[in-house]
């Protein structure tokens, strides 16, 4: 070790940890396993741990939180058991919209070309509405957003369409920074997300 | 700086010292997954003397040591291992401990709290990486400034990420903290990929200065660098109609959208500066807003 690395390192024990109060983890967590509605998986014991250790946060005093604070999809689990992929991808189908259930990071690499073959897949195969559920992508690079992008405008090009859902954490902070967020279109809600796909009726009286 | 890698894995073991609680459910979840066995010891102690004994692919420490003993284990360990990958796991660390921790050549460096998912990632990375002994070389080292050089390849840029994730200095607000780790992320992939088109036999030059007021990071590429005009334009302030008209023409062309990557590590730091050259480039986010410039 440099000796100068040394210097000050006593001073800097007793600061180690953030100063910033965490909420109580554990009662979080129970409060939001509650909500969740995942379909029984297929797969063993040990994938649902990992899967579900996925979204949490560690810290000193052993609580745990969600890192998204939100929900988790609604989906089925992967099609794939690939318990440590960096990204995950689900779809299911709700109408003529297809949901997408993003788990783990869409970055440069095998994630953000995983994330266009996938992509590419569904619109080649005429799903032209997409929604792209955010709520367990944990990170995500100007590239796996660059591939959101060029899908959005791709669809927009055929008549389709791409929108966002529940967006959390670094993710909605990229999006938001580069002010995406209204412009792709990004619910909080799904029931709200997919009726927006739907065309608005006007009644006579409105 | 080179050191031959490992040659491919005959057997996959990994020794780890437990953390207790989700931590080593998580653990033993990753790894059993990908076909490794484990091998459990109740501290450090126990770990060297099993590791000079026989040999481990993969060492991950427990939470409960401090960082800096974890080092001394690390430096032991390789010196009887060389290429043994080891992942720090402690709840008791110093910025001094994370410089020393790249110093002397562990996989990587997780200081409470931290994400589950990045720690499954980086021993999925750690599991997968045939070759990474001299991804990262520290050239200089004090607190305030640290100079390094770092292979031009996605996995040596994560795993120096995740290093910068372990410094958790508590004069820098975490939200800051995170968005010149962001901004700097974006800034190292751009230079591995277009300096040295991801060529892991080119390195990039990085130094990092924390001041009072003020966090610098400096990245220089091998390569040929842009033109002031290329990146005036890559840079611009562009309306999400401008990007999207962007990436359409791109799009016919066959081309990703371009620029969001300095797009997104500008709105992160206050000031992004390129040389003449384009191929070195300074990031500074200030920490005293009263003294912030106008941007």
């Amino acid at each position: 070790m440099p000796s100068n690395a040394a210097v000050g390192q006593a001073k800097e024990r007793g600061l180690s940890g953030p100063k910033a109060a965490r909420l109580s983890g554990n009662s979080l967590l129970k409060g939001k396993k509650n909500q969740l509605d995942t379909p029984r998986s297929s797969f063993g014991r040990p994938y649902a741990l990992v899967i579900e250790a996925l979204g949490r946060r560690y810290n000193r005093s052993d609580d745990i939180r969600v890192v998204c604070g939100k929900h988790s999809p609604t989906a089925g689990a992967p099609s794939e058991c690939k318990i440590v992929m960096a990204l995950q991808v689900s779809t299911r189908e709700s109408a003529d919209v297809t949901i997408l259930d993003l788990r783990g990071r869409a970055t440069i690499g095998r994630e953000s070309e995983s994330l266009k073959s996938r992509l590419r897949e569904l619109v080649a195969a005429g799903r032209h509405k997409l929604l792209l559920n955010l709520a367990n992508l944990t990170q995500a690079d100007s590239s796996g957003i660059s591939v959101i992008v060029a899908t959005h405008v791709s669809l927009k090009r055929q008549g389709g369409d791409l929108k966002l859902l529940r967006p959390c954490g670094r993710v909605l902070e990229v999006l938001t920074v580069c002010r995406l967020l209204d412009a792709i279109g990004s619910f909080e809600d799904e029931a709200e997300a997919l009726a927006s796909f739907r065309p608005r009726r006007y009644s006579a009286t409105s | 700086m080179t050191t031959p890698c490992s040659s491919a894995l005959a057997t996959k073991t990994a020794l780890v010292v437990p953390s207790g609680g989700d931590v080593d459910e998580l653990l033993t979840n990753v790894l059993a997954h990908e076909g490794w066995s484990i091998q459990r010891v109740i501290d450090n102690h126990q770990a060297l003397a099993r590791a000079r004994a026989e040999p481990f692919e993969l060492v991950i420490t427990g939470r409960k040591t401090l960082g800096i003993e974890d080092i001394e284990l690390l430096r032991k360990i390789r010196s009887a291992r060389p290429h043994v990958r080891l992942i720090i796991l402690t709840d008791e660390w110093t910025r001094g401990d994370v410089i020393s921790a790249m110093r002397e050549g562990a996989f990587s460096y997780f200081s409470a709290p931290f994400e589950a998912s990045d720690l499954a990632e980086m021993v999925r990375a750690a599991m997968a990486e045939p070759c990474w002994d001299d991804g990262i070389e520290v050239l200089s080292a004090t607190p305030e400034w640290v100079t390094l050089t770092a292979r031009c390849d996605i996995a040596t840029a994560n795993r120096l990420v995740q290093f910068l994730h372990g410094v958790k200095d508590p004069s820098i607000p975490e939200a800051e903290r995170e968005q010149v780790i962001t901004a700097f992320r974006e800034i190292l992939i751009n230079a591995m990929e277009h300096g040295a088109q991801f060529d892991s036999s080119q390195h990039v030059e990085i130094s990092f200065i924390l001041a009072r007021r003020a966090i610098a990071c400096r990245v220089k590429d091998p390569g040929k660098g842009f033109s002031l005009e290329e990146l005036r334009d890559a840079a611009a302030d562009r309306s999400p109609e401008d990007l999207f008209g962007r990436a359409r023409v791109r799009d016919e062309q066959g081309l990703r959208p371009g620029g969001l990557g300095i797009l997104v590590a500008k709105k992160f730091v206050d000031e992004l500066i390129y040389s003449e050259k384009g191929n070195e480039v300074v990031l500074v986010k200030y920490l005293d807003p009263p003294n912030r410039p106008t941007i």
